[in-house]
């Protein structure tokens, strides 16, 4: 099918959807995984590592509440270690899926259409992921949890509202409200889809509360695409601000190797890097599972390729001033800092995440790279290793060496800093794993414009193709 | 070989080694806390192939002793130092299994020196010190000069400075300390003998608790009030210095403004003042402290249950539990004893009224504190000594806590050591490995 396509005519040529689908197809095909009762083997494997993983999460937060974060490696000097990389690393991951959802749709970009989806699932689980970090890294977590918030108090204090904390506070839980409500309405035509093909009663009624009463009606969705665009307006400038935000906590700081004004930029190409990564990692395996070819065809992996590549390069330039400017400034510790980073103990992480970061992604100038799914698939594993580990030369290599040689540090992380960091992983992979299940992963309605017939009579087609029982295009039976 | 034996530098003879305040009290030189060790010097640990915590076997007068070794800097070659009053069996829950009986190898022929046979036996035991770094890196946080050079320069501290800062640099209009006290300290690093008493005078007077050895190998002692030591020269025949770092006080401080709750914040005397009530213990405060003074809870540190600990701790001063940060406070404690003493007699608070517990302890009288508004106070004027500098001043935090530097005055046929403190990038690596065991 599509790779044989890709084959005999380049990737280029190769359309964002196979040909031979038809409104009927499309639906099905997507509709039939979340509907059928059948689970596959795979899935089941897969869920079940995410919620052992997940198991281990509970487990380190308990034992965190009762003990105290002494329980992880931190300490003075080093603060900040695990905690906060994991942080900044899963707020990155998520990056990817809003640049997909928001930028590419203001950009026309047809190719967003059948990754959107799952891309923005892959934001929000990677913020939910994100947001256990800030809050139980702190010594007090019952009460960080909100008094970060600015509540009325009987007290009358508020947050300070000096601290990039805070700005944090608000930037975060922006990007998770937006994302979500992004989201679910992108989802309420499909899950009215789903409320009309599936025949158990049970899910006929979940499908259909959460479907919100969706009828397909023009007016129906001229207010969905309204919303739309105008949830993709707000999400724009997210994709800057979220991670120029999370900069700010290190470029605010005095600290040398954090107090760098190339940090917002940086961070931002760094975490679209790294989202892109992570949608390759989920996206090659899952198309091949539930043989999504045809809608997540050679194209989308080549142009996510094409933007890691990009983005890949703009950190890479980031590495580049960074040290540029440490030596630039003329600041004894900019230098030093630079120094210690390139060659002190953590001099390991930091060439290593230079090879990964800047010298394997040059490979994805190949096409033959670029269309070879194994190699793919461990590149991007390769570079979401890297992204961590670049957090983790940020964040540990200037904790460790700052102003006061007395004071100097080396980290040691223990098993609960893995444990939790796995944890999080597991949390994501389980509700990940849960959202293929349930949720269909990839927009049917979107999709089904891409398709010739959508083209002829628009008007006509959108009222076919989404009306409450609008799927008797053919006669191809049900899957259940 | 030759072996020495000293007293401990804390515990004695051995008669404290089960109070935890002086166990965990950093060793003036070594900065060794919980145990002893055979103090060795760079080329002799070189010549014999061991590394720090490396165990030897010390045989005097048919006498054996297994014991790790200390690289000392300084120390003289092929002599290693063995202090006393370690390796107790029945000190008590905090002295029990704490370092190396020295009292073993020694006898009464040669109660303090005698020759010894070392042999190494290959196993390592885990020492653990609060201070990792012996070189100054090339940095000018300690300023000293040689007494020729002070006399022909008495300024020569403030030229130090990297970058010298002429005006206050702030977006915020400044404070307003025209009415009453504006407190500073000022801490002379010339007559620093690194003694220590400030540290547990500190620890007594703030109800600091004890972490234990697991937890000060993992770099989370709570001295509020720390003495670094560097060596600069050759490593072998090293000047040392000793410079106590309290919190100081910023006036911009850069862990007011990180603080997402405003659980440190000014007061309108310039003390920098820690919340513990308000702390949710991000951590974010001691990050962007470039002194790296504060202090976290990271697991419940203090005993709460204990009667006699409860018997023992300073009223006046909060007793932290788990998850907040601390610091030094210059203990605020007395400050506010001392207002209320001079409130009741209708008067200023006098100079030298009020004295910090370290500044109370300390034999050398290094350490003054007082009210810089006054122009007559101790502290102001040594703030005005030409010795006078700013740790980091050219990170315009314009710290209350100021150094004296130190002069020294090395007889004229011994070798001399260049002037210490201007940014010498060529020597910055020098001594740069971890000396610690973790």
């Amino acid at each position: 099918m599509a790779n044989n396509l890709h084959r005999s005519a380049g990737v280029l040529d190769v359309p964002v959807i196979a040909p031979g689908h038809d409104f009927e197809t499309v639906t099905e095909t997507v509709a039939q995984i979340p509907l059928s009762k059948r689970t596959p083997l795979g899935w089941i494997f897969g869920f079940l590592i995410g919620l052992t993983l997940l198991g281990g999460l509970t487990m380190a937060l308990g034992w965190l509440l009762l003990n105290g974060i002494g329980i992880w490696g931190n300490n003075i000097p080093v603060a900040w270690a695990f905690d906060i990389i994991n942080f900044v690393w899963w707020i990155g991951i998520g990056h990817a899926g809003t640049l997909i959802s928001a930028i590419l749709l203001l950009f026309k970009q047809q190719w967003r259409m059948s990754i959107s989806r799952f891309a923005e699932a892959m934001t929000i689980f990677a913020v939910m992921c994100a947001a256990i970090f800030p809050i139980f890294h702190t010594g007090r977590p019952w009460l960080a949890a909100y008094w970060l918030f600015p509540y009325p108090n009987t007290m009358g204090l508020w947050p300070q509202f000096r601290s990039p904390l805070i700005w944090d506070v608000f930037a975060v839980s922006t990007y998770a409200t937006v994302s979500i409500v992004f989201w679910y309405v992108g989802l309420i035509p499909d899950f009215a889809t789903m409320r009309d093909r599936a025949v158990s009663r049970v899910k006929q009624t979940i499908f259909g509360m959460l479907s919100l009463g969706w009828r397909g009606s023009a007016r129906h969705w001229h207010r969905y695409e309204v919303a739309s665009l105008i949830l993709a307006g707000l999400s724009t400038p997210l994709v800057l601000s979220v991670h120029t935000v999370v900069s700010f906590d290190f470029a605010v700081s005095v600290l040398p190797g954090w107090h760098a004004t190339i940090f917002p930029p940086y961070f931002v190409a760094g975490a679209i890097y790294s989202g892109f990564a992570m949608v390759l990692t989920l996206a090659i395996p899952v198309r091949a599972a539930y043989k999504l070819q045809d809608f997540i065809t050679m194209k989308h992996i080549d142009n996510m390729a094409k933007v890691m590549l990009a983005t890949g390069l703009m950190v890479g330039y980031g590495y580049l001033m960074e040290a540029f400017f440490a030596y630039y400034s003329g600041s004894f510790y900019e230098r030093q800092m630079m120094i210690k980073r390139m060659f002190g103990p953590y001099g390991w992480a930091y060439w290593l995440l230079i090879f990964v970061n800047v010298g394997l992604v040059q490979l994805l100038w190949f096409r033959r790279v670029r269309a070879n799914l194994p190699l793919l698939f461990v590149l991007s594993l390769l570079v979401n290793v890297g992204m961590w580990l670049e957090r983790f030369v940020i964040i540990v290599t200037t904790l460790a060496r700052d102003f006061v040689p007395a004071s100097w540090g080396m980290y040691y992380p223990t098993r609960w800093d893995f444990i939790t960091y796995f944890g999080t992983i597991g949390l994501f992979l389980t509700l990940f794993f849960l959202f293929i299940r349930f949720v269909p992963m990839i927009s049917i309605f979107e999709v089904r414009t891409l398709l010739p017939q959508a083209k002829v009579d628009h008007g006509h087609a959108h009222g076919a193709a989404h009306g409450p029982t609008g799927d008797g295009q053919d006669t191809t039976p049900r899957s259940h | 070989m030759e072996v020495n034996f000293r007293r401990d530098p804390t515990i004695y003879d051995g008669r404290f080694a089960n109070n935890g305040w002086l166990q965990e009290l950093p060793k003036p030189v070594t900065k060794l806390t919980w145990d002893n060790a055979a103090l060795i010097a760079p080329a002799t640990a070189e010549r014999l192939e061991v590394e720090n915590g490396d165990i030897i076997e010390v045989t005097h007068e048919g006498r054996r002793l297994r014991v790790p070794v200390w690289i000392t800097p300084g120390q003289a070659q092929d002599a290693l130092t063995v202090s006393l009053g370690y390796g107790r069996t029945r000190a008590g829950r905090v002295g029990n299994a704490t370092g190396f009986n020295g009292y073993v190898l020694r006898g009464s022929n040669s109660p303090w020196f005698g020759a010894a046979e070392v042999s190494v036996t290959g196993d390592d035991y885990p020492l653990v010190s609060t201070q990792d770094h012996w070189s100054l890196e090339g940095r000018n946080i300690v300023r000293s000069a040689a007494l020729g050079e002070y006399t022909a320069n008495p300024g020569f501290a403030r030229e130090m400075e990297h970058l010298k800062l002429d005006k206050p640099i702030s977006l915020y209009p400044p404070h307003d300390y025209s009415q009453g006290n504006q407190w500073g300290m000022a801490i002379d690093i010339n007559t620093c003998t690194g003694c220590s008493a400030c540290v547990i005078a500190c620890q007594a007077e703030n109800n600091i608790p004890v972490v234990g050895k697991d937890q000060v190998s993992r770099n989370r002692e709570m001295h509020w009030l720390r003495v670094d030591r560097y060596y600069t020269g050759p490593i072998d025949n090293p000047d040392t210095f000793l410079q106590p770092l309290p919190c100081m006080q910023c006036e911009n401080a850069p862990c007011e403004v990180v603080c997402p709750v405003a659980a440190t914040v000014h007061n309108d005397e310039g003390l920098n003042d820690m919340v513990y009530n308000r702390c949710v213990g991000t951590r974010y405060c001691s990050n962007n402290c470039p002194y790296k003074v504060r202090r976290f809870n990271f697991l419940l540190y203090q005993d709460w249950n204990t009667e006699s600990i409860k018997m023992q701790r300073n009223p006046d001063v909060t007793v932290r539990s788990r998850g907040v940060m601390e610091k030094c406070t210059y203990c605020v404690q007395r400050i506010n004893d001392g207002r209320i003493q001079a409130k009741r007699e209708d008067r200023e608070i006098r100079d030298g009224e009020v004295l910090t517990a370290c500044q109370s302890v300390c034999p050398t009288d290094s350490i003054v504190f007082g009210n810089i508004n006054d122009a007559n106070s101790r502290v102001a004027q040594l703030k005005s000594s030409p010795r006078s500098y700013a740790m980091l001043e050219e990170l315009n935090t314009r710290p209350r806590t100021t150094y004296l530097a130190a002069v020294r005055n090395p007889h004229p046929s011994l070798p001399t050591h260049s002037s210490v403190g201007g940014h010498h990038t060529e020597d910055a690596d020098q001594g740069s490995e971890p000396s610690g065991q973790h």
